[in-house]
């Protein structure tokens, strides 16, 4: 232990002094035009005024350096067409949007969570401003806690990941969200079937000092008593401009679920229920961008906590459960453009943070034999310094080569692991490029889930008990071209996936009210592989993308399917998602999903028999089933459509109005499988069924 | 003026028709062919039975109240050959004691020591085998069930010492009562998995002892009033994960929130678990046990 604190304090150290250095570097080199640093473009230029203009010109330009640059894996799409497909309820969701793009597998019908490149649910970095997110759904994962009034640009990294990132195997989603408008007010609002949100920004002093806010809510309790369930997120962000090269900006979130069940006078249980779920972030950054644009320096201290808390009665029975996770962390990032040739970016980042997986307290007959918990603060500090280089060789080659060390000290262990990040592009010609790309990513926790249920209160767990870190080896290779005059990207890529202590339960695990969760998972291997082809066009009265996947995703552990590689749950073998966008006229447009998608595996039912119970007091009906996720379901197939008609009223107001209907065709996505007794036949038949039919929703929105 | 009113028409019809639930899709999954299913009993001293029946379709029903008798029946194997061979003895063969129940009155079973079972349905042309290695009877130095005042109500439960306990050793211990065996013995009635009860049985090692000596106060969820019979027997390391994986996934919050597994088998292609093991029985009537403060 001595050793491990002793290492501790070494990094924190080391780590400071290179901060300083970072800082004290970032102000060596001339000022020049400011710019938020966050992304630039490979000809050095900010992305901030390209991401307010959305023009032809601006969706170019992400397809020109989607070209270019040796970076592949990524999803650019402006939030503004993510925004515009049709989504469940009418209600705009970017992770909604992101996971009808190939190589994203959704998981249950309409839920958030994302499946990259066969990685599990809990392997997507996701963050908000730069700080991460533990739980990014409403509704048991139906909805994302992302209100897109808010938002200004989101990416997400699939492969060839940048330095800069690390602490997931599969995927980076970066979010930022708006900086409030400098320069005059305005006010949108919407009020839909789900929700309604609002926004306000302006200056609170003009060019230099500004704000936006941003709220949303559901309803549905008000309107119906007998629901007694609400979610709210709110988001709230200020920008101050402090001089030509620096720019301060602080952020706050916070996005809730609550249900509050009281018991009916005639109930003779008295079932009470008190649920609360949610996350809160902040976030304060400075931003420092040298005149000359040679040097940018991005400085960023947050705060990311979420937490659940269940409190619930049965007659003379109480239960309360309760778990946590709070990250508390810096980093700083530093982008060095010495000659057109080189691009340099390096930083640290700092992570301490605080598991608090579950605390049980349970009083009454029925529910005080599952005990008690006071549950153990378990604490891991994870640390990484990168150094990346984007080496224009020539005019056809280029080079992004990097490594990220990271660390992490979880109670007696402590890890270290270098983490290479290599990429390659060969220009063919102006339209035409190739790419081929090697990362490795490390991953310090788990957060673990029931095989057949995935909620928001499965636990996350730092490695270092009985489970060490995951890690990932990934290669991918493609093809990328632009088609002249028409705006329309293409782009081919195939990958390879190798995963190293990927975490599940052991079989029969208990899941419920279990006090020492780590003796419960086991740890294997995984790999995935695949291809991936999209062709999309951002610009036009035509826009939107068409994807298709081809792709497998195994499993294997020691102690499961009695050894024997499985499927993972979310390998669906093809999947294709058509997504259009047309302007009819300039008041009326129309957009459309169609989506298709291989029947997920499932763990099926193939007989069963009769034995008797231990000690022959009685006999038992046992099932038998396949091996695990041997069968399929049916493939799941569902077109979407949202309608749009925009109007003016008055001079300065302007609306909008959605008609969305969700699964025209009303056909079952398959979900579950279960066994029901028919009647007629006088036997058990299987059926699949879904969780969603047809969905009409309408909203409204405004904007002055 | 139809042009006019034609929007809101639509609207009104997409709303109307919109938020259907859609009919589920039926789905065919391949049944296996029936297996071997067997389970067996050390009651006496020198005594082994063999139950073994048949696997079916999942899609009869079997796990109520409304099965027919005559079909327990027809899953039992009627007629085959069921031999019983150790290291201290040749094969012998069971005899047929019933439908589906086979048994020798005279085995000589000695401790440690490895037995084979071999299945022959010639009718049916499947065959099974399971090896397991015989486990004495526990040295139970105190098992009796006693009853404890805890307010207003009575704790029932099992105080169990047993000697000789070494690491690597494994034991469990089941109880069931009249009253809930009267419930099960009705035709076609059976446990289910669909149950929030937890199964009636648990499991100890040898590393949970301490001097050579296990001492355990099980509660047990019983009535204060009825008579209970409790049983301990010690187990080899196979049916101890036989055990322990019947009680994680016989339980309807698993059942939902689990993977399904199949239970582990020592029959070779077939299901249950051969297991030789002299358990330690006691029969108590709860109405003259006296309740201690």
């Amino acid at each position: 232990m001595d050793s491990v604190i002793i290492k501790t304090t070494d990094i924190y150290m080391k780590l400071l002094m290179l901060t300083i250095l970072l800082i004290a570097l970032s102000y060596i080199a001339p000022a020049q035009e400011t710019g938020d640093t966050s992304y630039h473009n490979s000809k050095g230029k900010p992305w901030q005024q390209e991401m307010e203009n959305v023009t032809v010109s601006a969706l170019s330009s992400r397809q020109q350096d989607n070209l270019q640059s040796a970076q592949m894996g990524k999803t650019d799409i402006p939030v503004s067409m993510l925004t515009k497909t049709a989504a469940i309820g009418g209600e705009p969701d970017i992770i909604k949007a992101l996971q009808l793009t190939p190589g994203v597998k959704r998981g249950t019908e309409g839920s958030i969570n994302m499946y990259v490149r066969g990685g599990g649910a809990d392997e997507n970095l996701i963050l908000l401003d730069g700080a991460p997110m533990y739980n990014t759904g409403h509704l048991l994962g139906f909805f994302s806690m992302f209100n897109s009034a808010a938002l200004k640009d989101v990416q997400l990294y699939k492969s060839s990941f940048p330095a800069m990132y690390g602490g997931r195997l599969s995927s980076v989603m970066d979010v930022r969200t708006r900086d409030g408008k400098t320069d005059d007010f305005a006010i949108s609002a919407s009020a839909g079937t789900i929700a309604s949100s609002a926004t306000v920004q302006g200056p609170i002093i003009k060019d230099r000092l500004s704000f936006i806010v941003s709220g949303r809510r559901t309803y549905i309790d008000k309107l119906y008593k007998t629901i007694p369930y609400y979610f709210y997120d709110m988001s709230a962000k200020t920008m101050f401009v402090v001089n030509s090269e620096n720019r301060i900006y602080a952020g706050f979130f916070t996005g809730e679920d609550v249900l509050k069940m009281n018991p009916a006078p005639d109930d003779d249980l008295q079932v009470k229920s008190t649920m609360n779920i949610g996350n809160k972030i902040a976030t304060l950054r400075w931003n420092h961008t040298a005149e000359s644009g040679q040097y940018a320096s991005d400085l960023l201290f947050y705060y990311s906590g979420f937490k659940y808390n269940i409190d619930g009665s049965i007659k003379d029975n109480n239960l309360y459960l309760h778990s946590a996770i709070k990250d508390i962390g810096f980093r700083e990032d530093l982008r060095l453009y010495y000659s057109a040739s080189h691009k340099i970016t390096m930083g640290i980042s700092v992570a301490n943070r605080v598991f608090n997986p579950s605390i049980v307290n349970t009083t009454g007959p029925l529910l005080e034999r599952f005990g008690n918990s006071h549950g153990v603060n378990i604490s891991n500090i994870e640390t990484g310094v990168y150094v990346q280089d984007e080496y224009r060789i020539n005019d056809i080659w280029q080079l992004q080569g990097g490594v990220r060390f990271s660390q992490n000290v979880a109670g007696k262990k402590f890890y270290f692991n270098p983490e290479p990040r290599l990429a390659l592009r060969y220009l063919v010609d102006e339209r035409n490029s190739l790419k081929v790309s090697y990362a490795r990513m490390v991953q310090y926790m788990h957060q673990v889930s029931g095989s057949s249920l995935q909620l928001p209160t499965d636990l996350w767990y730092p490695a270092g008990g009985r489970v060490d870190p995951g890690v990932s080896d990934q290669i991918s290779a493609g093809y990328y071209h632009n088609i002249a005059g028409a705006g329309i990207s293409l782009s081919g890529e195939v990958y390879y996936k190798l995963l190293n202590n990927v975490v599940e339960y052991k079989e029969g695990a208990m899941l419920i009210m279990n006090h020492n969760y780590e003796n419960e998972l086991v740890a294997g291997r995984g790999r995935s592989y695949g291809i991936e082809l999209f062709a999309s066009r951002t610009s036009g009265k035509f826009t939107g993308w068409l994807g298709y996947t081809l792709s497998y995703a195994t499993r294997v552990f020691d102690s499961l399917n009695m050894g024997q590689e499985f499927y993972a749950r979310y390998d669906r073998r093809n999947d294709v998602s058509f997504v259009g966008m047309y302007d009819i006229t300039k008041r009326w447009s129309v957009s459309s999903n169609i989506v298709y998608a291989t029947g997920a595996p499932f763990t099926g039912q193939t007989g069963q028999y009769v034995v008797p119970t231990p000690g022959f007091t009685g006999v038992e009906v046992m099932p038998a089933y396949t091996g695990r996720n041997e069968l399929r379901l049916s493939a799941s197939f569902r077109i979407d459509i949202d309608v749009q008609y925009k109007f003016k009223l008055g001079e300065k107001l302007r609306g909008d109005l959605h008609l969305c209907v969700y699964n025209v065709m009303n056909r079952t996505q398959p979900h579950t499988v279960s066994r029901v007794w028919d009647d007629a036949k006088q036997a058990y038949a299987y059926r699949q069924t879904g969780l969603f039919g047809t969905i009409t929703a309408g909203s409204v929105n405004f904007n002055l | 003026m139809f042009k006019r009113i034609l929007p809101a028409l639509c609207v009104l019809c997409l709303v109307l028709y919109g938020c259907r639930k859609p009919k589920p899709l039926d789905i065919s999954i391949p049944q296996s062919k029936p297996s071997l299913v067997g389970a067996s009993a050390c009651p006496g001293d020198r005594a082994i039975y063999i139950s073994i029946g048949y696997s079916i379709s999942s899609m009869v029903k079997l796990e109520d109240s409304t099965v027919h008798p005559d079909l327990l029946r027809s899953i039992m194997m009627d007629s085959g050959r069921v031999t019983i061979s150790g290291d201290n003895i040749p094969e012998r063969a069971l005899v047929k004691m019933t439908t589906g129940v086979y048994a020798l009155p005279d085995v000589p079973l000695l401790a440690g020591t490895s037995y084979t079972v071999r299945i022959t349905d010639h009718k049916k042309g499947v065959s099974t085998q399971a090896t397991t290695t015989y486990m004495p009877m526990p040295d139970v130095a105190t098992m009796v069930v006693e009853k404890k005042k805890k307010g207003a109500d009575t704790l029932v439960q099992l105080k169990l010492s047993l000697r000789n306990v070494n690491k690597g050793d494994h034991y469990y211990v089941t109880y069931n009562t009249q009253q809930k065996y009267k419930k099960s013995s009705q035709a076609g009635a059976m446990s289910s998995l669909y149950t929030f009860e937890a199964k009636k049985v648990i499991l100890y090692t040898g590393d949970e002892a301490k001097n050579g000596t296990l001492d355990k106060y099980i509660k047990l969820n019983v009535s204060a009033t009825d008579t209970i019979r409790v049983e301990v027997a010690k187990i080899d390391r196979g049916y101890y994960k036989y055990l322990d994986a019947y009680i994680r996934t016989g339980y309807l919050v698993n059942q939902v929130t689990g993977e399904p597994i199949n239970l582990p088998t020592n029959f070779v292609n077939g299901y249950g678990y051969f297991t030789l093991c002299r358990p330690h029985a006691i029969l108590q009537d709860m109405n003259t046990t006296p309740v201690s403060e």
